[in-house]
This record gives C-alpha cells, structure tokens and sequence, in this order.
C-alpha cells in the first residue's frame, strides 16, 4: 500500500487514541470498554428507575 | 595516579639553566627569587618580586604601559599578524562543546583542540605545525569571581601558540618565548623591564614539563608549557614529539593596552558601554575602586572583609560602596554571562539540569536573577545579540547562530519565570520560620526548583530581613554535577596475543570464508575470533548480525579493540564458511542511514543546536535522540518525517570515506563527532550528499533510496534537553503503518462504522457516556435519599448495618456520602453481580480503635473475597454465591462493634 495512505489511516488512529486519552495500541480495546460501559450504566439506570 | 609536581620541580630545580633558561635570557636577564612568594623568576630589572599579584600591584590602570591601543578584535588581529608573519598558521577556533574529547563537556583550553583519544592513550594532532589559534574557552570554576574581581571570565579566549618539536619539525623553548617576548615588546610595545618570567612546572598523568608564566604591571599575560618528558621524574624517557602550549589571554592583551578599571571594560566594547547606560557609572570612582579591588579573590577572601577594607581606604562606608559597586558589578556578570551562553548555544549546548547543560543553566538563571534584581529594563536575549553583532568579524558563527540562541533563551526564560512565583512562596514560607538556612538546604532550593541564593536575598531585602550569599555557592553545587561523562561499560575481554581481525563488513559481504584462530570462554559461552569477518559488531549504537558459522548458529557478535568475536552455539574450528542473516543486516543498515537522514531533517526543522545525544539501531525500529529543549510540535514532527522521505525520494548518494583525522575535521568540521568523541587516526565519514555528514563506522545504504520510507512512530522528552524520536525504516515501516491501519480497523469494526468515521464516532461514544454517567449519579442520589434506614442507637453513638439490593459499589458511596458523620459506624452491603461492601467509620469510632479497612479485609477474606483501606473506609467484595451467609456477616459486624462501644 502507498506511504501516503497509511500514514492517512495513522492519522486518524492517533486522533481515535488522543480523543480516549490512551496510547494507540490501547485504541480497541478502551473502545470495547467504553460500550460495556454505557451498556452497564443503561442498565443501572433502568434499575434505579 | 600521576606525577608528583613537588619531585619534578625538585629535579627541575637542580639545574635550572637546563629547564628553564632559554636563549632570550643570556642578554642580561638575571634569575631572582621572590621574597613574598619565594617563586624563582627571571627579568632584566632590579625588581625585586615575581610580578604575580598579590607579590605585586597592578600598574597599568589608567596609564597602559602599551604603544597601542586596541580592543577586543584589533588585539587579536595584532598578534595573529605576528605569528603570521613569523611562519605560523592562523586557524578558527575549535567548538566550545568538547565534543572530540572523551572526559570533557567543554574546551577548557586551546591545547583541547588538538587532543585525541587513540586507544586508551591521548595523542596530539594539530592541523598545522606551529599554530595559533583564538579559542573560545568555557570555564565554571570561578563563578563567584566574574563581574567582581574584573579579571575573571566564565568564557574567554585563550590564544593559543602551538609548536610540535620533533628537531627539523616545529620549534622549542627559545624560539617560543623569543617570539612572545617579540609580541610583548615590539607590537604591544611593552617596556621589556616590566616583564617578568616565572619558573614553574606542569605535570599530567604521565608527562610533565617546565613552563614559564609572563607578568607585566602585576598581570599574568601568557603561560607557555613546554611538554618535555614521559613517564615520572623517577622514571621518565625524553619524548620524541615534544609540546609547546603557549596560552596567553586574550582578555588581558586588549586590558592592558587600554588600561580600563576592569578587563570587562575593555573586553566587552560597545556591548558594556550600553549597559552602563543603565546604570550609575563613575568612571573616576571606579578607577580608584578597581585599583584596591584587584586583590579580591572571592574565593579565598572573605568578600565582604574585603569591601570593608576598601571602603575604608576610599573614605567611604560599606554600604555606600556596596550601593556604588553592586549595580555595575551585575552588569558585568550578565554581559559575561550572555557571552558565554551564546557561545555555548552556537556549537550546539543546551542548558539543562544534566553534565554541561547544568552550569549552562546555572549562569542563565544566575544572569537572570541578576536582571530582576536591579530592575534592569534589557533582555538577556538583546545583550547575546549585541556580543554576536559586535564579535562577528572575529567569530561570525554567534550571529550565523543567533535564532537558535533567541529561541533557547526565551524557552529558559519562561521556564525561569514560571517557576519564580511559586519559589516566592517557598522562600517566604522558609524566611518567615526564622530557621537558619543552610547551605545544604540551599542547594536542594536550587536543585529541586532552581531558587538561587539572590533570590532569597532579594526576598529577605523586602521582608526587611538579612540573608548573605554564601560565596562558595555556584562552585559547590557545579562541582557536584561535574562527574566525569562516563563511557558505556562492557564487559572486558582479554584479546592479547590475537592478531586483529580483517573487516568484510562494509562491502556488502553475504557469504565468506575464514579461518578460527582463537576461542575464548566467557562466562561459559563460546566465543571465536576469525583471520577475517563479514559479521558487523556491535558498535555506533547498531546491533550485530547473527548468521551460521559452517552450520553452527552466531548469536552475537562483539568488537574488542581491533578483535571481533562470534559468539557461537557450538565450538567451532579450522576452516569456516560464514553466512549472515542477510534481511537482518538489511533493515539494521536502513535503519542506521536514516537515523542520519533524520538528524540532518531535524537540523533543519528544529534549528542548527541539534546534535545527536545518542541512538540505537534495531530491526523492527531505531531511535534517535537529539538536543533539543521541548519535546517537538506535531507540525514539525510531520515536516521532520516529510523532509526525511523527500530525501528518500531524491536518492540522494551516499558515501562512505576514510579519511585522515586532521583532513576530515578540515573538511567538514567539528560537526562531523555527532556521536561523540570516536578513537583512532583514521576516521569513517559518511556523507549523504549535501545532506548530513558524520564520522560513523556502522554499515550503510549506497543510496538513500534503499531506505524505501521512514515514518516517525513516537516523539518524547527523555531528559531535560534530549528528545528521543523513535521511527521505522524499509519494510518493518511499512509493517508498522500496516499494524497501526490493523488497529484502525479493529476499532472500526467495534464501532461498526468506515475506518474515517472512527474518530466522530468515538467523539459520539464519549459524550454519551458523559451523559449517562451524570443521569446515573443524580439518580443514584435521588434514589440514596428515598431509603429507608435502619440505624440503631447503642450509647450516644449511631450504627447503621444494612443490605441494599440492586446495589454497586457507586450506590453505597453515594449513601455513604449522604449520611457520613463523626459519630456514625455504617456497614452497606450492596447485592447485584456480586456483594460489594462498604464501611465507613466516623472519627469517634476511628479513636475508639475501629479500623474499617481491617474489618472490611477480614470479613471479605472469610468469604472469599477480598477488600480492604484505611480506618476510616474499607471497601471490598465478595462473590455473589456467598449471598446466604451475609446475615451472618452481619452478626460479626455488629458484635465487633458493640464489643468495643460497652468496653470503652
Ligand atoms: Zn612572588
Ligand atoms: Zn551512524
């Protein structure tokens, strides 16, 4: 593949690991772990209710 | 170890006329012995004394015993026109950074220059035979001393005469002094009477010699060091090359021609002259000033005993002097500060908290304090320019240098100014507990957050009490930073009595043949030395091939002097067959031509003070550290990695030379030591065509095409002043952007979206979790406050043991928080995916010895779970399976508890 695309992809990557505040390796799986969250606070929420 | 200065001055001693007088003295010169100092001395006068002060006055303030009168550069240009003249050559002077020298973070002196490391020996290799040479010398030994004796200098040029004598080569003892006495009396016009010679001797770790220091009018002009002999007085041979270092300074030359209070005067020209403009500057006072003052030494004397003496002598008080003195003497230390930071800046120093860079940063913070002190209206940064403006016939690299030196001056600067408020506070806090501050505590004061004693001085003036500055204070906390730079240890290996070993490895060598001719043991490994190796050793920060020996595997491959062993799985004899791990030596070979390829980007992006501090050279990766004083911008991190693929793409030639030492440093600079000080006669250049040129001896493209990409994965801030950018070249950068689009599309396929819609879904994500997260805490809230509660009274304290279903660990904290108080023991135990336990314990119970992380600890434990935290707090859990056993739980806490509330 050409330099310049992966480096487009590499961009946007970094952009995914500074917006969740961890380094670029940790991108999935703070991405798995921020979903489980939501889920788990939905589902306390509609406990609470 | 070394020589015993006392033996060889008592061996010189004995025949004085053999050491000591040279061919000028036979005209009449007549050898005395000082009465004050008891020093041997030669002149041609009925002087009765040395000439050195305090043996004698200086006499020329005011009334310069000189025909001419020069500054700065004209003084140089006198005597470079002399030497000249009388066959020498005039070269530029060496970088301040001592980067050729192992041992030496700066040029201490013009014999520097020319000092190499071969092997373990050092060895003298001078450009021309004889030479002179104006170099800018650093030194931070007398930092109380600059700007109040005026004399001393943290940066000075030392002109240097250099001869090697080797009997139809280069000249000795007489012509020397015979042409500085020359310049002494003929082009300064000096009256030979006022001239004294001194005897004395230098010794080293392993060769010593005589020398002869030249006074006139009470002041040290020149030293001339005739390096004669090796070994000791005990035991010495006559060397075959002997050394002539001739030091005289340059300072003093353009002082006693002008004849000005201070050598700061004189030296400093048109920048000084501005700065007195800010101050209250008497020059008649200061004549008169100077003339007592020129005793001070604030090293050995106490500063302010000897003001006290002077005021007396002047009639005046102490404070009043102080009054008149102070503001001038801070102008001349800031002008001689700036100096030497813009030197040092332009060859390539970065003041920091590490080696060098600390007492770079000392005189920057001390000249900064100095500014804030007296309130002067000018920039550290504007005096810099002024010194390059005003040097740039003489040194034109300080002005060719000045965005450098700005931009690093105005970093520091606004370091300096950002940690100034809070060490306000600290020093007050410190003044207003009236303990005494001792030095150690000083030193921690400028270390931990670079408060200076004027600092504190400044701040005790305004609180209206007294603090002096110790005078020892710079030299004290810079001798504890001067350790010597250390070299990488390796192991050693005893290599004696094999021949070394013929190198393959820089011509593309896949497959040889060879001979084993010796084996060594080391620490129950197999290591072999071959007649002849394609195999590259570890060294330049580039790991070893690996490869097959006949078909005995090579793990490691090391480099001892000028032997290189193979560590093999297997012993291995008589005839081999060598093969290397071709794609390893490929990537290793990338990897190391664009760590140059970067260097030269950064050179260019992040200014010319970029120097390699360091590197290693992988497979997978390599990094590159550089000086640099911030970790860079994503924007010049992004030009850094473009520029270095253009490179790539411009294939651009590169080529690898032997060159002689001498030539290669005429050739292309000092630049060229980006790795340091590198041993041997010969050194290996690399030169990517108008690109990067350094001394290097790792193994490289042919052309920086072969590189095929670099991209840049991570930059950081490792040390103050060193940045590391970590990056892949050739395939494993490919295999790296490749890793990285694989994690991409991981997360894409999580998210479920197009790998360019990652980042705004993943903005989506984290704003709704933000949102859910705040419903759910006022809910919790809000369901905390409809609980019923269950608390019991026992004494007038209140418990409360409860089980709440559907309940986490943020739930019970939350009750926690609405119902905590001194006198409340509360134990919540929530039900859902597991038990969570939660205690909290008012101060009342914690006095009665109630400790909620052992009770918390102890009963999870129990249960199979686990928990824990201070007496205050314990929080735990425990798997849900063990659901019928809490009301027993229960029992044990509220035991517990009354047990104690009854007994106390
Ligand atoms: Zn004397
Ligand atoms: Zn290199």
């Amino acid at each position: 593949m050409k330099f310049d695309e992966l480096k487009h992809y590499e961009k946007i990557l970094i952009e995914t690991a500074e917006l969740l505040e961890v380094p670029i390796e940790h991108v999935p799986f703070s991405l798995k772990k921020l979903i489980k969250d939501i889920k788990q606070k939905k589902e306390e929420i509609g406990a609470l209710r | 170890m070394g020589v015993d200065k006392s033996n060889v001055m008592r061996m010189f001693r004995k025949n004085p006329d053999r050491y000591w007088k040279v061919s000028l003295f036979e005209d009449g010169w007549k050898r005395k012995q000082c009465p004050k100092c008891g020093k041997f001395f030669w002149t041609k006068s009925n002087t009765e004394y040395c000439g050195d002060p305090p043996c004698v006055e200086y006499s020329f303030l005011g009334k310069p015993p000189t025909k001419i009168n020069v500054d700065y550069i004209k003084a140089w240009r006198a005597i470079e026109k002399f030497f000249v003249e009388h066959g020498h050559t005039s070269i530029a002077r060496y970088p301040v950074i001592c980067r050729w020298f192992p041992g030496l973070y700066f040029t201490v002196a013009s014999i520097v220059d020319f000092q190499r490391s071969v092997g373990n020996k050092t060895v003298f290799e001078m450009p021309a035979n004889p030479l002179i040479v104006p170099q800018v010398c650093l030194r931070f030994n007398d930092i109380p001393n600059i700007g109040i004796s005026g004399r001393h200098f943290s940066c000075f040029t030392m002109i240097g005469q250099h001869s090697i004598y080797e009997g139809n080569k280069g000249y000795w003892k007489d012509r020397c002094i015979e042409l500085d006495h020359e310049l002494l009396t003929k082009v300064y016009g000096i009256p030979e009477e006022s001239i004294t010679y001194v005897e004395d001797i230098w010794a080293g770790p392993n060769a010593f010699g005589s020398s002869l220091e030249y006074y006139s009018h009470g002041l040290e002009l020149g030293n001339a060091v005739f390096t004669e002999f090796l070994g000791t007085p005990e035991k010495f041979t006559e060397m075959e090359q002997k050394v002539i270092d001739m030091g005289a300074g340059l300072e003093r030359f353009a002082w006693i021609s002008q004849g000005t209070p201070t050598a700061y005067d004189a030296v400093f020209g048109p920048v000084i002259e501005d700065m007195k403009k800010h101050v209250d500057y008497d020059q008649t006072f200061y004549l008169k000033y100077s003339k007592l003052a020129g005793a001070i030494n604030a090293d050995e004397h106490d500063l302010l005993s000897s003001k006290q003496t002077i005021a007396k002598q002047l009639g005046i008080s102490v404070e009043e002097l102080q009054k008149r003195t102070a503001p001038v003497e801070a102008i001349y230390t800031i002008c001689d500060h700036a100096r030497a930071l813009a030197f040092a800046i332009a060859d390539g120093g970065l003041p920091s908290n590490v080696g060098g860079g600390y007492n770079l940063r000392v005189i920057l913070r001390r000249a900064l304090n100095l500014i804030n002190q007296h309130s002067f209206d000018f920039q550290l940064i504007d005096i810099a320019e002024k010194h390059a403006r005003y040097l740039k016939p003489l040194y034109p690299s300080l002005i060719e240098n000045i965005d450098s030196i700005h931009k690093i001056l105005e970093v520091e600067e606004k370091k300096y100014r950002s940690t100034l408020q809070r060490a306000r506070r600290t020093v007050r806090t410190l003044l207003t507990s009236n303990q005494k501050i001792t030095e150690e505590k000083l030193v921690q004061l400028y270390e931990s957050q670079g408060i200076t004693p004027e600092l504190i001085a400044e701040i005790a003036a305004e609180e209206g009490k007294q603090f002096e500055i110790p005078p020892n204070f710079y030299v004290k906390v810079t001798e504890r930073h001067m350790k010597e730079k250390k070299e990488e240890e390796k192991f050693v290996v005893d290599v004696s009595g094999i021949p070394p070993t013929k190198k393959l490895y820089y011509e593309d060598v896949k497959e040889f043949d060879a001979t084993v001719i010796a084996e060594r043991e080391i620490n129950g490994k197999t290591w072999v030395a071959l007649d002849q190796t394609a195999f590259y050793p570890e060294s330049g920060g580039q790991e070893h091939d690996t490869g097959y020996l006949n078909n005995i595997r090579v793990n490691n491959v090391q480099k001892f002097g000028d032997v290189i062993l193979h560590r093999v799985e297997q012993p291995v004899k008589g005839k081999v067959h060598g093969k290397i791990d071709w794609d390893r030596r490929t990537l290793l070979t990338q990897h190391h031509t664009a760590t140059h390829v970067i260097n030269g980007a950064c050179r260019r992006v992040l200014g010319k003070h970029v120097y390699q501090a360091g590197a290693h050279k992988s497979t997978s990766k390599a990094h590159l550290d550089i000086t640099h004083y911030e970790n860079p911008s994503k924007e010049e991190v992004e030009k850094i990695e473009r520029l270095s693929n253009k490179v790539i793409q411009e294939a651009r030639p590169v080529k690898r030379m032997i060159l002689p030492r001498t030539e290669a440093e005429r050739r292309y600079g000092m630049r060229l030591y980006q790795g340091g000080a590198v041993p041997g006669k010969e050194l290996f250049v690399l030169d990517i065509t108008d690109w990067d040129v350094e001394a290097c001896g790792g193994t490289h493209v042919k052309n920086t095409k072969e590189i095929g990409m670099i991209t840049i994965l991570n930059t950081e801030k490792i040390q103050d002043g060193v940045v590391r950018i970590t990056f892949a070249a050739g395939s494993s950068a490919e295999k790296a952007l490749l890793h990285r689009k694989e994690l991409l599309e991981e997360a894409a396929k999580i998210l479920n979206v197009p790998l360019e819609e990652v980042p705004q879904k993943t903005k989506e994500l984290i704003e709704q979790w933000k949102k859910i997260k705040k419903e759910l805490e006022m809910l919790r809230k809000q369901k905390a406050k409809t609980e019923r509660l269950n608390i019991e009274r026992i004494k007038d304290y209140e418990v409360l043991i409860q089980k709440f279903d559907n309940a986490n660990m943020h739930y019970l904290r939350e009750i926690s928080r609405q119902l905590t108080s001194d006198k409340r023991f509360l134990f919540l135990v929530g039900i859902s995916d597991r038990i969570y336990v939660f205690c909290s314990v008012g101060s009342e119970f914690v006095k009665q010895g109630i400790n909620g992380g052992q009770i918390v600890a102890e009963l999870c434990k129990k249960l199979g779970g686990g928990g824990g935290g201070p007496p205050h707090k314990g929080e735990g859990t425990i798997p849900i399976q063990r659901k019928p056993q809490i009301e027993q739980l229960f029992k044990d806490v509220k035991r517990r508890i009354e047990r104690r509330l009854i007994a106390s």
